[in-house]
């Protein structure tokens, strides 16, 4: 009940791929994230699960059914728009009855069910309204309205937080996780916004231009990175990215930034199977880079500070190591001035090795 | 740019703002008002010059207007009323439906619609022979049928580049979202669709209405005595004698009076429609 | 290069009063942030001082000098806003040059303060394209390459960085304090987000329905709020507040939540002094929370999760403390909803306020 898997799904537009041979299978009851930036596919996908588009290629099975050539309203999916679509001139609760007008459910169970999910999203007291009284928050709470009440086998959310304001959306996210356990459907959400992805799914499909990058869970998305592309996406602040080359002198293996360097001889050997050049991207997370008044032991690098953004519950410091800059982390209590000059390392254990060309990782 | 509300400048601009809406007033009403006021004058006080405002009114021109045999008022009156309400039974459906196909499917690609339009561009007056020949071949000649053929042909292209606008207007989203819930294309435009462009609708049927309401020449040419509509019997009363102007005033005047109730029942439909399409 | 100085500003708009007696200073060269809600006044103000609106009461001092009177053109301010006005086909030289063209600058002039501010925005390599074809961020740095062409005393921004995508604002701040910071000029940024005040400004005046609340840098902001609604709106996700009562007993103070209490008596003093009531409210970061398995000493509070929100390098957990809910930010932590855990607060962190007017106690 609400398994989906898509097979090599390729979709055209002209001489543009909007979705590239695309490989994703979703299991029952699972809350997956569609990430990516504004045309990585993720709407025409989800238009295509829905049946609204085509595939060129591919195929789209839900529960092991070859779907392709089933029309929108036989395939049992429930898709929120970005718009929300809410019919103008109907109420807010003909608006949600409407699904279940179509499967003709008699009336008073219609009634059951319209009131059931409003008082679930709690806009009970809305119902009589139209659309265009609404807030924002209001009419997207009453499309979300309208895809559950039909508990369909799958609801396809396409970025259903974007259009709120800032407060509201992060009320809605842990909202939409507390509903989310009371529905049991699968759920695919799309959205361009990392934060939201990491923090809702189950497990997440990274996007871009089409393609589909990793899919994974978010931990292992934010820890395990296996492109460029994933590790720069995800995690805010950004990763750090270090163009350097390779270089191999005195029997260890440096990784040269030109304004410092850094030891690599451990990885030596996976570096050495899997780069496809000397051209590598060295990748650290902002929290993974310290800073300390005195030189410490080890490799630690001369900075000057930038400029301190004193952002809670971290301090955000970008600094300067020779000509490059890098994004550092520091807890509240850290305090230091523009032009300050500190002491910088960076944690041994979390750093990432990224071939320039091929863009894949290597450590 | 920031001139305050009673500057010189802005008394000026409503000044003649006001003169321009004054002038087109007068342009617009006079012969109208010349024309009802001709109604009930006397015979001899009509065409005296200079005219003659102080007189006593008579409804002596409705009266022979109404029983006159050259200008059958009541049967044009009829006529008029079942030409215009067949043609927006037939106008609103059929160009709803294309406007339709145009907007969703972009049928014919731009060139079928472009070919439409051009049909409205074409001049009545040429058409009129052939249009003759054919009516007269199938048996139609002094037959409403024909003219409501006729009046449905040239309302259509108007009307579907009325309705196009407004079914652009909507957003694709609202169709696939019913769809998705359930809903065949039909029951979506049912449903969904044409609720949302209702304005344009009316707006359709009115233009329709007031255009072959007013139609005169396909009427002239077409019908002799049985299908003669109002706007013809009105003519009825430029005669060999002369024009009756004092029947011919009253009987014009007869012949605007249900268009100007109507006219000021959905005015504000019209206003709604016009700019609904216009505002996002 | 100017001090700033509003007194007793006021605006109003027929009934609506926009702004209230508003009264502070701005130092030469600092870098202030007007933050609020919509509607709270603080673009009213910011129009205010540069001319395009004037005050219903109070005087608006630009280095000593009383500016009401003075029309905008000649306030040596410049103002940078939300919407870029730039013609697509118009070369970046063109668009910087504009303002010092309309004064009538030589072209050398010109060429000179053009080239140099493009240098430190890091544009001028640009200088010869046209605007059309360029990204948000090289928009943005033109348009404050315009904005500081005329070095002028104030800067006026309004709301800048509201158009960009979130990364793109992220890198944005960084750069945008930096170079107001290197340029030196006396700057008012109005805002709406409060991150973005915190990380930039030197000093917040948070504002709300047109009335000052606090007028501090951003560490006092976010550690020492004066009211509730300062500690309410600085701060994502925002801070904890619980209604309780002040309860003495046994020689120790007391916060009676309901579900638990919380010992407060080394506060005893400060709170039986400043309060007008026993009814109050505690308030605590969430980033001051934290998460254990298991009770972690007297003041440990059992809580429910409900939802785990993994952020990357943290995770926030939305709890209940019985019919309290509880907001914490922690560290990367392995929990699931529906479990049991048991909450510390960071005793140095908390605050206490008065129900009854909103000020802070602790």
């Amino acid at each position: 009940m609400g398994k989906l898997a898509l097979k090599h799904v390729t979709k055209r537009f002209g001489d543009k791929t909007a979705v590239n041979k695309l490989d994703l299978q979703v299991a029952d009851g699972q809350f997956v994230c569609l990430l990516g930036p504004s045309g990585a596919g993720k709407t025409t996908t989800f238009r295509m699960i829905a049946g609204v588009e085509r595939p060129d290629e591919g195929e789209i099975y839900i529960d092991d059914v070859l779907v392709n050539q089933l029309p929108p309203k036989d395939r049992d999916i429930a898709m929120m728009f970005q718009s929300y679509a809410l019919y103008p001139h109907k109420t807010v609760y003909e608006n949600i009855a409407y699904p279940l007008k179509k499967r003709r459910l008699s009336d008073s169970d219609i009634k059951n069910r319209v009131n059931q999910v409003a008082e679930t999203l709690g806009i009970s007291s809305l119902l009589d309204r139209l659309p265009k009284q609404l807030s924002g928050g209001e009419k997207q709470r009453v499309a979300m309205g309208r895809a559950i009440v039909r508990q369909p086998k799958a609801l396809l959310l396409d970025e259903p937080l974007t259009n709120l304001d800032a407060k509201l959306r992060e009320q809605m996210r842990g909202e939409f996780k507390r509903l989310r356990r009371e529905l049991k459907t699968t759920i695919i959400l799309a959205t361009p916004d990392q934060l939201e992805a990491i923090s809702m799914g189950d497990r997440v499909a990274v996007m871009n231009f089409g393609n589909l990058l990793q899919f994974d869970s978010p931990d292992v998305l934010y820890n395990h990175p296996t492109n460029l592309f994933v590790a720069g996406f995800v995690g805010s602040p950004a990763m750090n990215l270090v163009e350097c080359t390779l270089v191999n002198t005195n029997g260890r293996v440096l990784l040269d930034a030109g304004d410092f360097t850094y030891d690599v001889s451990r990885f030596k050997d996976q570096i050495k199977q899997q780069a496809t050049s000397s051209e590598l991207k060295l990748g650290i997370r902002p929290e993974h880079i310290s800073m300390s008044r005195s030189r410490a032991d080890g490799e630690c690098y001369e900075a000057e500070i930038y400029v301190v953004e004193p952002a809670r519950p971290d301090i955000v410091v970008d600094i300067r190591i020779g000509k490059r800059l890098l994004t550092a982390l520091a807890p509240e209590t850290f305090r230091a001035n523009m032009g300050d000059k500190v002491w910088v390392t960076f944690d041994q254990e979390k750093i990432h090795i990224f071939d320039k060309k091929t863009e894949k990782t290597i450590v | 740019m920031t001139s305050s509300k009673n500057s010189p400048t802005s008394l000026v601009k409503k000044a003649l703002i006001y003169l321009a809406v004054a002038l087109i007033l007068i342009a617009t009403l006079t012969p109208l008002v010349w024309m009802v006021v001709t109604s009930i004058k006397p015979e001899p006080d009509i065409l005296v010059t200079p005219p003659r405002f102080l007189f006593t009114p008579t409804l002596d021109h409705y009266w022979f207007a109404l029983a006159a045999p050259e200008a059958p008022l009541v049967r044009g009156l009829y006529n008029s009323l079942i030409i215009s309400l067949a043609t927006i039974a037939l106008v609103v459906p059929i160009s709803a439906l294309a406007a339709y196909g145009f907007a969703r499917y972009n049928l014919g690609g731009g060139h079928l619609q472009f070919y439409i339009l051009t049909v409205k561009m074409f001049p009545p007056i040429a058409a009129i022979i052939p249009f003759f020949v054919i009516f007269q071949n199938l048996n139609l000649l002094d037959n409403v049928i024909s003219l409501i053929i006729l009046n449905t042909l040239f309302n259509l292209p108007f009307a579907i580049w009325l309705l196009y606008g407004f079914f652009k207007e909507i957003p694709a989203d609202l169709e696939e979202s019913a769809m998705i819930e359930g809903s065949t294309r039909f029951e979506v435009f049912r449903e969904i669709v044409l609720p949302l462009v209702a304005p344009g609708l009316a707006v359709t049927a009115i233009f329709s209405i007031l255009f072959t309401w007013n139609e005169f020449l396909f009427a002239f040419i077409l019908t002799r005595s049985q299908a003669v509509t109002l706007t013809v019997a009105v003519s009825g009363f430029w005669t060999h004698r002369g024009m009756l102007w004092g029947p011919l005033s009253a009987a014009a005047t007869i012949c605007i009076i249900p268009m100007f109730i109507f006219a000021l029942i959905i005015q504000r439909y019209i206003v709604r429609g016009l700019t609904f399409g216009a505002i996002k | 290069m100017a001090v700033v100085r509003l007194e007793n500003l006021t605006k109003r708009f027929g009934n609506v009063v926009a702004v209230n007696n508003l009264s502070l200073e701005i130092k030469d060269g600092e870098f202030v942030s007007f933050l609020g809600p919509s509607g709270c006044g603080k673009t009213t103000t910011l129009r205010m001082i540069a001319g395009v609106e004037r005050p219903t009461e109070g005087e608006i001092c630009i280095d000593d000098v009383v500016v009401n009177d003075l029309p905008s053109k000649d306030r040596d301010i410049a103002m940078v806003f939300q919407f870029y006005v730039m013609y697509p086909a118009m070369k970046v030289f063109d668009q910087i040059a504009f303002p010092l063209k309309m004064r009538g600058a030589s072209k050398d002039e010109i060429k000179k303060s053009v080239r140099e501010v493009a240098t430190i925005l890091g544009i001028d390599h640009l200088l010869n394209f046209p605007v059309g074809g360029l990204t948000m961020g090289e928009r943005q740095r033109i348009e404050l390459a315009r904005a500081m062409v005329r070095r002028p005393k104030v800067y006026l921004l309004d709301e800048p960085l509201t158009n960009l995508d979130a990364k793109l604002r992220a890198r944005m701040r960084g750069e945008l304090k930096r170079l107001i910071k290197t340029l030196g000029t006396t700057t008012i940024y109005v805002t709406h987000d409060q991150l973005e005040a915190i990380s930039m400004a030197d000093r917040i005046a948070v504002m709300t329905l047109g009335s000052l609340q606090q007028y501090d840098t951003p560490e006092n902001m976010y550690d020492h709020p004066t009211n509730l609604f300062v500690a309410g709106f600085i701060g994502t996700p925002a801070i904890n507040f619980v209604d309780c009562s002040f309860v003495e007993k046994d020689g120790r103070a007391f916060l009676d939540a309901g579900e638990f209490v919380y010992d407060i008596t080394e506060f005893r003093e400060n709170v039986a002094k400043d309060s007008t009531s026993p009814e109050l409210i505690l308030g605590i970061r969430p980033e001051h929370i934290s998460v254990n398995k298991r009770r972690a000493g007297e003041n440990s509070i059992e809580a429910q999760v409900n939802v785990v929100e993994p952020t990357g390098n943290r995770t926030i957990v939305r709890m209940s403390v019985g019919k309290h809910p509880m907001v914490a930010n922690t560290g990367v932590l392995a929990i699931s909803p529906d479990e049991k855990v048991w909450v510390n607060f960071d005793r140095t962190k908390i605050h206490i306020f008065d129900k009854k007017t909103e000020r802070t106690i602790i």
